[in-house]
């Protein structure tokens, strides 16, 4: 999606919070796979993404566009919601929590899940490699931990980097050749 | 030897094959819950901002013969109601169910009550869970409609009791 079309797409979701459907649609796969990519665990990320996307649709109203695309702005709160796993003991999607308190909907999004978690764990627990630099990453300080996940997790550039983590670009490529330092010697 | 090991490491890192993740059996589901959140977060909002506004309403004109333009039109629709023999009943009806419906509604979003057959060492029982949670402003909405209520019954008990004296 070029900026021309996000920039419709931001204008329609302003006007009608059912345009929001789109965004959801184009960007939930990408972001559930890099939150399940950072973290292995399939009910965690489910939370984390849930949270990241109602998080979007409650705050769509106020987003403007100011250089910053539609797709970095949903990963710097993906980001942040991870980061917030990391720092506390125990994650609590604040938002989602409310909508949680209405058993139908805490059913429709933890039900029938053990299938597809299954799947998706073995397809996680398929890579070796990914998984032996995931678990050593996980050791790092967690400023390295987002700019590597999002460079060779993601194949995301240092410019889209920057403006995920609203860090200029040359701190992203010092993190990055420090990271890369610290996680090779642990492996 | 470590220039070589770097690059290696780097050549590693940049043909790294991750797994791939397939979201269809669950994405639909989480569409669908979050796009009925604005509408019921929307919904909870005038739920109680309804209600706390009209109560605020009665305080200020009551304890401070405040009357705002949105209070004076419904208390002169209110008092126009009790002056038509056929529909007096409206205006106590308007008065009771306001602060009624606020107390249904709070408490309701406060309880839940839980029953389940329970089986412990072959004695069989049943067990009834009713659960608070302590939201400070759904029960200060119950505790104000309460009041409400029963200064209203209060009213209606002297009034009754003066006539017949």
């Amino acid at each position: 999606m070029n900026p021309q079309q996000e920039r419709y797409l931001i204008e329609q979701c302003h006007k009608d919070p059912q345009a929001f459907g789109q965004v959801f649609d184009l960007w939930y796969k990408p972001i559930f796979g890099y939150i399940m990519r950072r973290t292995g665990n399939y009910d965690l990320s489910k939370d984390i993404a849930a949270e990241t996307f109602l998080k979007a649709f409650l705050k769509i109203n106020g987003f403007q566009w100011r250089g910053i695309g539609l797709s970095s702005w949903l990963y710097r709160i993906a980001t942040n919601e991870l980061n917030q796993y990391h720092r506390a003991s125990k994650y609590k999607p604040q938002s989602l929590q409310q909508l949680l308190e209405d058993p139908q909907m805490e059913k429709l999004l933890h039900r029938d899940v053990d299938d597809e978690r299954e799947v998706i764990e073995m397809e996680i627990k398929a890579h070796d490699e990914y998984n032996l630099i995931r678990v050593n990453l996980l050791k790092l300080d967690i400023k390295y931990q987002e700019v590597i996940a999002l460079r060779y997790f993601e194949q995301k550039s240092n410019s889209q980097i920057s403006e995920i983590l609203d860090k200029n670009q040359g701190t992203v490529k010092s993190l990055l050749s420090r990271g890369l330092e610290k996680l090779r010697n642990l492996m | 030897m470590n220039m070589e090991n770097e690059q290696n490491f780097l050549d590693q890192m940049e043909n790294l094959k991750v797994p791939d993740v397939d979201t269809t059996p669950h994405q639909q589901k989480i569409k669908i819950t979050i796009m009925n959140a604005e509408r019921s977060a929307a919904l909870g909002v005038w739920l109680i901002a309804v209600p706390c506004f009209f109560l605020f309403c009665v305080i200020m004109y009551y304890a401070f013969h405040i009357k705002s333009s949105w209070f004076g039109a419904m208390y002169k629709l209110v008092t126009g109601l009790s002056k038509n023999p056929y529909i007096d009943f409206l205006a106590p009806v308007v008065l009771l169910i306001l602060p009624m419906i606020t107390i249904i509604i709070n408490t309701l979003a406060i309880t839940h009550v839980h029953y389940e057959k329970r089986t412990i060492s072959q004695l069989k029982y049943s067990e009834l869970n009713i659960t608070v949670k302590i939201k400070w402003l759904n029960i200060l909405l119950i505790l104000i409609s309460l009041t409400i209520l029963l200064i209203l019954l209060s009213f209606a008990m002297t009034e009754n009791i003066s006539i017949q004296n």
